[in-house]
């Protein structure tokens, strides 16, 4: 299985992460040689009997809503914050 | 001295908890070239050792761990304390609140004294992934002590400490263990809450302890595990107590050979995780081969489920609510140069993975066939251990291996898991107990039990343990 760098760019681009054009052929080869290995999945003898996903129950909650506890933490561990709210760059060009 | 025997030794009064907590944060001190603590807790720790002393002068009641020191994972959260993952990501990050398992320990008794490095949000089989460098094995110093519970699992073998925590999604607390000579327990998924364990792969992390002594695993599972509002995976039975009704191991019960991971019985690893079977032969066990086709599917399988799991995970780790932030102009660059500048390598590369593992086109092949191989391994394990009582394999496939000797090469890496990867896939118990030496090296040997029978497991890891003793370097 081969990955190429236009997949490596695309991943890269879908994974919000900015790839250096001169580490993509590396990432390529790295990625080619895991998916290969990954790959072996796809010789699994799955069946139409093999069992479903087996996913324990849990406890359910009672139902009922608590209210949000340490807002002000939260804030406090952003990297930037302002009258009680999480500052970031514009997201909207304004003219 | 292990966490049981420290913990007489202050509640009979022959040592303080100031005294024992002071000697532990002085031994991280002269151990600290290993690299095994980002940051010790000293004031608060030694404010609580003080507490526990006043308490016992009293004669006050105080919990079955008072007194005793212990070191937390960097992904396990402590309020007030930093939790960085062993990551630039999260450097500074300083956590609103505890983990149930730390804050259950607490009210035990049990002392942190410090956060341990880790391979950057546990991803990782050597310690090598940590931003903030390797950690060293106390066995060797030139090689790794085993990842990602790297610093928990060295702090325990380096006596600074008589148990540390750790998290294990495919081997991270076992494979240490075995690594540095240590028992290490997995127990089964659900059974200690993942509140406050930053997520890596969420189907299959579990918090575990480190030890030095099978007892002391028995204890801490007792005290950490049961049912939490915060984590609706939390398995619905009353904590029983292990140690206390630990079966002792009858003639006729039945071990299980793994066919599959006993494919090199001449291997020198092999043959010292053979040998500590003995003891059981001895008292009437049985020991047979058994057939898990699906094991041969365990590694490609984990990582395509965990690296789908990291790379959702991770996508809340933007510089946005928490953490370091890069300086840009736009919200879409503040994103990916965040991201970009502060994950580490290895983090980047399985974010990636994970998102080519569920891309279109290569998900329905590939991530759908994984989900169903999970599936059938969990019904053959499942099936195989009502005709024996446990299964039995080495928890790696080498004894710990140099550092640098695996990092250029990710699949090598990955493969060091092969052993450990299949219990996390299905949620079974397993333990890492110390099995004997291999070129002065520690052998750890893996017992994987049925679904909430952590004390048959514990009972045969205690009876193994009983034969072999602990090992000494």
């Amino acid at each position: 299985v081969r990955v190429d760098a236009d997949t490596v760019r695309h991943m890269a681009k879908l994974a919000r992460l900015r790839v250096p054009e001169e580490q993509v052929d590396r990432l390529a080869t790295e990625m080619s040689a895991i998916v290969t290995m990954m790959a072996k999945i796809g010789a699994a003898p799955v069946t139409a009997d093999t069992p479903a996903p087996v996913r324990p129950l849990p406890k359910t909650r009672a139902d009922v809503a608590f209210p949000p506890s340490g807002g002000a933490n939260l804030i406090q561990q952003a990297a930037e914050s302002a009258e009680g709210c999480v500052r970031v760059p514009p997201v909207i060009d304004t003219p | 001295m292990d966490a049981t025997a420290t913990a007489d030794a202050i509640r009979t009064g022959q040592r303080t908890a100031t005294d024992v907590v002071t000697s532990a944060l002085e031994r991280a001190a002269k151990h600290n070239g290993l690299g095994a603590f980002l940051s010790l807790q000293a004031k608060p720790a030694q404010a609580m050792a003080a507490r526990v002393d006043a308490a016992l002068k009293n004669g006050d009641a105080v919990g079955p761990l008072a007194g005793v020191p212990f070191a937390v994972k960097d992904n396990i959260s402590q309020a007030a304390e930093t939790c960085g993952c062993a990551s630039k990501l999260l450097s500074g990050f300083v956590s609103p609140t505890t983990a149930t398992a730390v804050s259950r320990l607490i009210t035990a008794g049990a002392i942190p004294i410090g956060r341990t490095n880790m391979d950057e949000f546990g991803m990782g089989s050597s310690g090598e992934n940590s931003a903030f460098g390797p950690t060293q094995n106390p066995w060797d110093k030139t090689r790794v002590p085993g990842g990602s519970s790297s610093g928990s699992a060295a702090a325990v073998a380096a006596g600074v400490v008589p148990f540390a925590l750790g998290s294990d999604t495919g081997g991270s607390v076992r494979q240490p263990a075995s690594f540095c000579g240590l028992v290490g327990l997995k127990p089964t998924y659900g059974r200690i809450s993942r509140s406050g364990l930053v997520a890596f792969a969420s189907s299959l992390d579990q918090i575990g302890p480190i030890s030095t002594s099978c007892r002391d695993a028995a204890l801490l599972l007792r005290i950490m595990s049961g049912i939490d509002p915060k984590d609706t995976t939390t398995l619905n039975d009353a904590p029983a107590d292990w140690l206390e009704t630990l079966p002792a191991v009858e003639p006729g019960q039945r071990v299980g050979l793994p066919r599959q991971c006993w494919t090199a019985p001449d291997s020198p690893v092999a043959a010292v995780a053979r040998a500590a079977l003995a003891c059981l032969v001895e008292r009437g066990v049985q020991v047979v081969a058994v057939d898990l086709p699906s094991l041969e599917l365990a590694i490609p399988a984990y990582y395509l489920l965990t690296s789908a799991e990291a790379s959702s995970n991770l996508g809340r780790f933007d510089g946005v609510r928490f953490g370091s932030r890069a300086k840009t102009d736009t919200l879409d660059a503040l994103y990916k140069d965040t991201r970009s500048q502060f994950f580490g390598p290895e983090v980047q590369r399985r974010i990636l993975l994970g998102t080519y593992a569920l891309a279109a086109g290569y998900a329905q092949d590939h991530y759908d066939k994984a989900t169903a191989v999970r599936a059938k391994m969990r019904a053959e394990i499942s099936a195989v251990l009502k005709t024996v009582d446990v299964l039995a394999m080495p928890t790696a496939p080498t004894v710990a291996f140099r550092l640098g000797e695996k990092i250029c090469d990710p699949v090598s890496m990955y493969l060091s898991d092969v052993f450990t990867t299949p219990p996390s896939l299905t949620g079974h118990p397993a333990i890492s107990v110390p099995a004997g030496l291999c070129e002065g090296l520690p052998v750890g040997l893996q017992l994987v039990g049925a679904h909430q029978a952590e004390a048959t497991l514990l009972g045969f890891a205690t009876a193994i343990e009983d034969a072999r003793g602990s090992l000494k370097g």
